[in-house]
C-alpha cells in the first residue's frame, strides 16, 4: 500500500518536474531573443529614436521590442502559473506545455530576424527591417496607426453587417421561391466569380464618398457567397421537417424562419467565413486605391517614403485584427451551432 | 349519409353492430369516394387509391395494415391534409380538409424532430407557432414530457437521445397541441422489438388517458392486433379495403393479451387475408 503511494507520489513529482522543464523550454526561445535584444540593441535610426510615452517614460523601438518579448513570456506563463497556484493538474496543462517546440522556434526565429535585420542590418535595406525597427514604427506613428486601424475596422464593420444582411435575405428569397431561384441564381453564379475590386471604377464614380464605395465592394464580397450558400441550405431542408412543422400548426412565416433558416444556418456560417477572406483582401486593396485612411492607405503612404518598417507594422496590425475577427466569428458560430456538437466531427 | 358510407365498406363484418356504434359514436373523420394518384413526368400516373371510403369514429384506435404500396401512408397524408385527393372528399369533424391543422397531429416514422432544437424546444414548437404565451408554454411542455417520461432529457438535442426516446418526443410534440386525431405513420418501424413494445404500451396508455382518436399505419400484424379497436386490411394498386375487423380483446390491453387465444385467432385471420392478397 505504502509502496504504491510512494510510487504515485514519485510519479506526481516526476510529472511536476517534467512540467517545469516544459515551461522553461516554452520561454527559452523568447529569453534568448530578449537577451540578444538587450545585449545588442539595433543601431538603426528607426529603432533608436526615443519617443515620449505615458507617465514621463521615454522609449525606443529597441525598448518596445524587448518589452514585447517580456509580455509574450508573461502571457505564456499565465496558464502554468494559474494551474500551479490553483493546484489543479489536468490534461489541459499537459497539452499546453507540450506545445513548447513551436514556441522555442518562434522565439529563435524572432532572435534571428532581429540579428539579421536590426543588429547587423544584413538583410536588404530598407526593404526588410527587423522587429525592433517595426516596433519603432508603432512608437513613431502610434496615433496615426490607431486612426487607420479604426478606419479599416469601421469600413469592415459596415461592409460586413450590410453584406451579411443582404446575403442572408437574398439567400432566403431565392432558396424559398422557385421563381426567384430560376431568375436570380444564374446571375448570382456568374457575378459571384468576379473579384469585387473589379467593380472599383464603378463604385468610385457611383458613390458619393470613397468610404461608401469601399463599403459597397465589401458588401459585394460578403453578399454573393453568403446568398449562394444560404439558398442551398434553404433548398436542402428535408421535406419531412416542413411537413412535421405544418402538422404542428406552422404557417408560412414559421416554415421560413423557424425551419428553413435554422436548417441553413451551418451553410450561412460557411458563407460568412468564406466571404470574410475575400472581404479582407478587398478591404486592403480598396484602401490602397483611393481611400483617405485605413491600413491599406497607411501601407501605400509609407511605401512612398520607403518606410518599409511601417509597412510591416501595418501587416502586423492586419494579422492581429483579422485573426481576431475570424476568432470572434468562430466563437459566434460555435455557439449558434452548438446543437451540431457531437453530430459532426 | 354516414351510415350509407360505413355500410358500404363494412360489407364483410357484422353490419348490425356497426350501425349501432355509428349511432352512439360520432364520426371523427371520413373519406368519401377518394381517389389519388401520383403523377410522374415520364411514366403513367400511378393510381394509389380509387373510390375509397372509410369512417373512423371518435375515440377509436384504428389500424391500417396491408402490403407496401397499398396506399396506407397516402391515406394518412390525405387525412393529415398534406395531400389533396384527386376525387372525393376528406371530412374531419364535419369539415372539409384542405390543409394540415394542429388538431390532426402526425407522428412520423423517424427523423422528423428539428435537430437544432432541444427536446423541450421541439415540443414547444407547435405552441410557439400558435402564439401560446411563454409561461403557459413551459408548463405545458413540462407536463407532456413528464407524461412520456422524457423530463430528464428536456435539454438534450435529438442526436443525443436514442431512436425510441426520439419517438417519445415526437409523440409529446404532437400531443402538446391537444389534437382530436393523432395519425401514426409507422412510428415504431425503425425500433428494436423491446423499444417497440414499450412505445406501444405508452401510446395505448396515452390513448386511454386522453381519449383522442388514433389512426395507425403499420405492417406489423402483432402490433396492429395489440393496439387497435379496429383493423382495416388493405390491398394494393389501387388501394382498397378488403376487410375491416373489430378487435374483441379487452378494452384495457395488457402484455399478457399478446399470448391469449383471441389474439392468435385475430392474428391468423389477418394473416390469411394478407396471404390471399399476395397469392
Amino acid at each position: 500500500m505504502s509502496v504504491v503511494l510512494a510510487s504515485r507520489k514519485g510519479a506526481i513529482a516526476r510529472s511536476r518536474v517534467k512540467q517545469c522543464v516544459a515551461w522553461c523550454f516554452t520561454l527559452l526561445g523568447f529569453a534568448v531573443a530578449l537577451a540578444v535584444a538587450i545585449v545588442a540593441p539595433s543601431p538603426a535610426k528607426a529603432a533608436t529614436t526615443p519617443y515620449d510615452l505615458v507617465f514621463g517614460l521615454v522609449g525606443s523601438g529597441n525598448g518596445l521590442y524587448a518589452f514585447m518579448l517580456v509580455v509574450l513570456m508573461v502571457c505564456y506563463s499565465l496558464t502554468p502559473i494559474i494551474a500551479l497556484v490553483s493546484g489543479r493538474k489536468g490534461a489541459g496543462l499537459e497539452r499546453y506545455l507540450a506545445r513548447y517546440p513551436f514556441r522555442i522556434a518562434v522565439g529563435l526565429a524572432l532572435c534571428l530576424w532581429n540579428v539579421l535585420g536590426d543588429v547587423f542590418e544584413i538583410l536588404p535595406r530598407p526593404f526588410f527591417p527587423g522587429p525592433a525597427q517595426i516596433a519603432g514604427a508603432f512608437l513613431e506613428d502610434s496615433a496615426f496607426i490607431l486612426h487607420n486601424t479604426l478606419y479599416s475596422l469601421r469600413l469592415f464593420a459596415v461592409g460586413f453587417i450590410v453584406g451579411v444582411f443582404f446575403g442572408v435575405s437574398t439567400g432566403i428569397i431565392i432558396g424559398w421561391f422557385a421563381k426567384a431561384y430560376y431568375w436570380v441564381f444564374p446571375v448570382l453564379k456568374i457575378t459571384g466569380v468576379i473579384p469585387a475590386v473589379a467593380w472599383m471604377p464603378f463604385a468610385l464614380t457611383s458613390f458619393p464618398t470613397p468610404f461608401a464605395a469601399a463599403a459597397f465592394l465589401i458588401v459585394i464580397c460578403e453578399w454573393f457567397p453568403i446568398a449562394f450558400l444560404t439558398a442551398q441550405g434553404v433548398r436542402s431542408t428535408p421535406k419531412q421537417l416542413y411537413e412535421a412543422a405544418r402538422t404542428l400548426g406552422a404557417g408560412q412565416r414559421t416554415l421560413v424562419f423557424r425551419v428553413a433558416v435554422p436548417h441553413a444556418l451551418p451553410n450561412i456560417f460557411t458563407g460568412i467565413s468564406t466571404a470574410n477572406a475575400y472581404a479582407f483582401a478587398t478591404l486592403v486593396m480598396s484602401e490602397m486605391m483611393g481611400q483617405p485612411g485605413g491600413l491599406g492607405y497607411y501601407i501605400n503612404s509609407s511605401k512612398v517614403w520607403s518606410a518599409y518598417y511601417k509597412v510591416f507594422a501595418a501587416i502586423v496590425v492586419m494579422a492581429i485584427l483579422f485573426s481576431l475577427i475570424l476568432k470572434i466569428t468562430e466563437r459566434v458560430q460555435r455557439h449558434a451551432l452548438r446543437w451540431q456538437r457531437g453530430l459532426i466531427q | 349519409m354516414t351510415q350509407r358510407t360505413s355500410h358500404r365498406i363494412e360489407t364483410a363484418t357484422d353490419v348490425e353492430t356497426d350501425v349501432e356504434t355509428a349511432t352512439e359514436k360520432k364520426v371523427c373523420v371520413s373519406l368519401r369516394s377518394v381517389a389519388f394518384s401520383y403523377s410522374s413526368i415520364d411514366a403513367q400516373p400511378t393510381t394509389v387509391l380509387e373510390d375509397f371510403n372509410l369512417d373512423v369514429h371518435q375515440g377509436d384506435f384504428v389500424t391500417l395494415i396491408g402490403p407496401s404500396g397499398c396506399g396506407k401512408t397516402t391515406l394518412l397524408r390525405l387525412i393529415a391534409g398534406l395531400e389533396q385527393p384527386l376525387v372525393g372528399d376528406v371530412v374531419f369533424q364535419g369539415q372539409h380538409v384542405d390543409g394540415p391543422n394542429h388538431k390532426r397531429g402526425v407522428v412520423f416514422q423517424q427523423g422528423s424532430l428539428f435537430p437544432w432544437l432541444t427536446v423541450s424546444g421541439n415540443v414547444a414548437f407547435g405552441l410557439k407557432s400558435r402564439g401560446v404565451a411563454p409561461s403557459e408554454r413551459t408548463s405545458q411542455v413540462a407536463e407532456i414530457l413528464d407524461l412520456v417520461g422524457m423530463s430528464a432529457f428536456a435539454q438534450s438535442y435529438p442526436h443525443e437521445i436514442s431512436g425510441g426516446m426520439a419517438q417519445r418526443v415526437a409523440i409529446a410534440r404532437t400531443l402538446v397541441n391537444d389534437p382530436d386525431l393523432v395519425l401514426l405513420d409507422e412510428p415504431m418501424g425503425a425500433l428494436d422489438s423491446f423499444m417497440r413494445q414499450s412505445l406501444q404500451s405508452l401510446i395505448l396508455q396515452l390513448h386511454q388517458r386522453l381519449g383522442m382518436t388514433m389512426i395507425l399505419v403499420t405492417h406489423d400484424i402483432d402490433e396492429a392486433v395489440f393496439m387497435s379497436d379496429r383493423i382495416v386490411v388493405m390491398t394494393s394498386r389501387p388501394g382498397r379495403i378488403i376487410e375491416s375487423l373489430p378487435v374483441t380483446l379487452p378494452e384495457r390491453r395488457m402484455q399478457r393479451d399478446r399470448s391469449s387465444a383471441k389474439f392468435f385467432e385475430i392474428r391468423s385471420s389477418i394473416m390469411t387475408l394478407l396471404s390471399d392478397i399476395s397469392a
